[in-house]
């Protein structure tokens, strides 16, 4: 019975339309922290405050004026909230990163955690702008004249994933562009990097300040799924499931942002949606992080650089590997170390 | 016998009373040495002698605490080290860690690339850049002996091979002065009379050279000048020759007593 029932709840579209809206959102953020964190070196777990800068920013110009009880309301159109959104997030990144990009790994991880926190805070206190803790209930979003409910959704998810595949198409320039092999250069070996004339302290406030512009790009898209905006959804929860999709994933590769995301959002949403009886809801959800944690343990103790690795994503230096080749390479690999007759178990 | 004997005219590389401190212990002290071209330099001395320090001033790592540096006649004093690199200066490093996660090609092209990287990517010369890069590498490694090795991982190369990926890698880097800090050191002996045929070469293409290394044979029968350090002071300079037979070289550096 209980089989059935979670069956069902599967089968609605709206449930795998909204899911992979989500998706998207995150794998667009994703592969942005990687070309930072993963490539760059920039452990960035303030990710989600450059997210929330752009989400309210689309919101608040975006939003009609007189709906809501706040100073600020242009009521801009779509297209100028997300221009808004990006260039209000790049200013912000700007001034966070001169201060945050003095300080490597572990202490710039701390400060960008604090800031994204200062920036939750004020979306709380800043009540005339924000509306505090109670947000926004609505979200302007683009074509609702156009398509009813279900459509408008299906629409909004086929957007998203054409944002996915731009960030996508960004990461593969940024990966086989000298930008991208400077910013790993820089990461591997900053005295070196150093020495061959790269600017370490300049590309990285460009790289952070470029990741801010970019990530406000697709906070709009965030809005649009979520339809509310209040300072609960920028809570750190989301800098650390993009981060574990990220590790899952295979960091400094550049399809695994995305794979990490799917396997990682599939794979909790559909624990999610084990038919269990009420009394036994709370025991699932208290097993939800304990689930995560298995997973991440066990993808790092069979495949440490995670699932896709950055060897596989570089190196290549005649023939230029797609994602579907180096996914291919990766099942290639581990069915050889399976067998029994592998070369694997033979050497 | 501290400061050149000449007044630096014809110099690439001029120090002047370079100083260096770290608390009480003083590194280098009031260094003035002249660099020409034409001659492969060499900066010998004992373990402490403060050579790798003056590397380290002279391309930015470490701001002096007194003293001048020009370098083709313009002041690199107290430069960032990317400054003093894209004026020519390039340095190599003790441990050849390089870039791990890098092939030797990889490396090869981020040490090639312009330096206006982000607006590069966009650009249109920026994409075209890349062949010319990879045309100028290839011809690095096959002159090094490495292009067997183009596509190997830099972390898993041999310690002698490791040397030689980073030379190149610095080579690529179009330096006018490069400054060598031991290349010898974990080269297998049977390989070095072949690497200072590298090194003549590399300097035989217009390439200013300056070593260190601890490998005297080797710094004896590569360069053309030699400098001498001891307690963070030049006590000695002059050719291979007279170097070898210097009394306080001798005492100092080789424990030979005088």
């Amino acid at each position: 019975m209980s089989t059935l029932a979670a069956l069902s709840a599967m089968g609605s579209p709206s449930f795998w339309v909204s899911l992979f809206t989500l998706i998207g959102v995150y794998a667009a953020v994703t592969m942005l922290l990687n070309v930072e964190a993963g490539w760059g070196g920039m452990w960035d777990l303030g990710i989600v405050g450059l997210l929330a800068i752009g989400s309210y920013t689309y919101t608040i110009v975006t939003n009609p004026p007189g709906e809501f009880d706040v100073d600020l309301a242009p009521g801009w159109p779509v297209w100028a909230g997300i221009l808004a959104a990006m260039v209000m997030t790049g200013i912000v990144a700007f001034l966070v990163g001169l201060p945050a990009l003095r300080a490597r790994r572990e202490y710039f991880l701390i400060i960008t955690f604090a800031f994204a926190e200062v920036f939750r805070q004020l979306a709380i206190n800043l009540r005339d702008v924000t509306q505090g803790t109670v947000g926004f209930s609505s979200v302007a979003r683009p074509f609702e004249s156009f398509f009813e409910r279900d459509a408008l959704r299906a629409v909004l998810l086929a957007v998203t994933w054409g944002a996915v595949l731009l960030v996508y198409a960004l990461t593969r320039r940024i990966s086989r562009s000298g930008y991208g092999r400077a910013l790993r250069a820089m990461r591997d070996n900053e005295p070196v990097a150093l020495s061959l004339g790269i600017r370490v302290s300049r590309l990285r406030l460009q790289t952070f300040v470029l990741v801010g512009v970019a990530v406000g790009g697709v906070a709009p898209l965030y809005m649009w799924w979520l339809r509310y905006a209040n300072p609960s959804v920028f809570e750190p929860q989301f800098t650390f499931t993009a981060w574990t999709a990220l590790v899952l994933g295979g960091i400094a590769s550049r399809f695994g942002a995305v794979l990490g995301v799917a396997v990682l959002l599939l794979f909790t949403e559909l624990i999610e949606l084990i038919d269990v009886p009420l009394e036994f809801r709370n025991v699932l959800v208290a097993v939800h992080p304990l689930a995560i944690g298995l997973l991440l343990v066990l993808v790092l103790r069979f495949r440490p650089e995670g699932l896709l690795s950055e060897r596989g994503t570089f190196g290549e230096r005649s023939r230029r590997p797609t994602a579907l080749d180096v996914t291919g390479a990766a099942v290639a690999a581990r069915l050889r170390r399976l067998s029994p007759r592998g070369d694997g178990a033979t050497r | 016998m501290t400061a050149s004997e000449t007044n630096g005219s014809g110099a690439l590389l001029s120090t002047r009373g370079l100083h260096k401190a770290f608390g009480g212990n003083v590194a280098v002290h009031d260094v003035s040495l002249d660099l020409y071209p034409d001659r492969i330099t060499a900066l010998i001395g004992p373990n402490g002698a403060g050579k790798t320090t003056l590397f380290n001033i002279v391309t930015g790592y470490e701001r002096p605490d007194a003293g001048e540096i020009t370098f083709d006649g313009q002041a690199v004093t107290g430069m960032a080290p990317w400054e003093i690199s894209r004026r020519g200066v390039v340095r190599t490093f003790q441990t050849p860690v390089g870039f791990p996660t890098m092939t030797v090609w990889e490396s090869l092209q981020v040490a090639g690339a312009s330096h206006a990287v982000l607006t590069g990517m966009l650009s249109r010369r920026g994409r075209h850049e890349t062949d010319e890069l990879s045309h100028r590498a290839e011809e690095i490694l096959q002159n090094l002996g490495l292009d067997r090795l183009i596509d190997t991982p830099v972390d898993e190369l041999a310690a002698g091979d490791r040397k030689l990926a980073e030379l190149a890698r610095q080579l690529m880097a179009r330096p006018r002065l490069l400054l060598l800090d031991e290349p010898a050191a974990g080269v297998n002996p049977g390989a070095i009379s072949r690497l200072s045929e590298q090194i003549r070469d590399v300097h035989r293409s217009g390439i200013a050279l300056m070593i260190i290394d601890h490998n005297l044979s080797f710094v004896l029968d590569v360069a053309d000048y030699v400098h001498t350090m001891a307690n963070g002071q030049i006590i000695a300079e002059g050719t291979p020759e007279e170097t070898a037979a210097n009394p306080v070289v001798r005492q100092v550096y080789m424990g030979v007593e005088a």
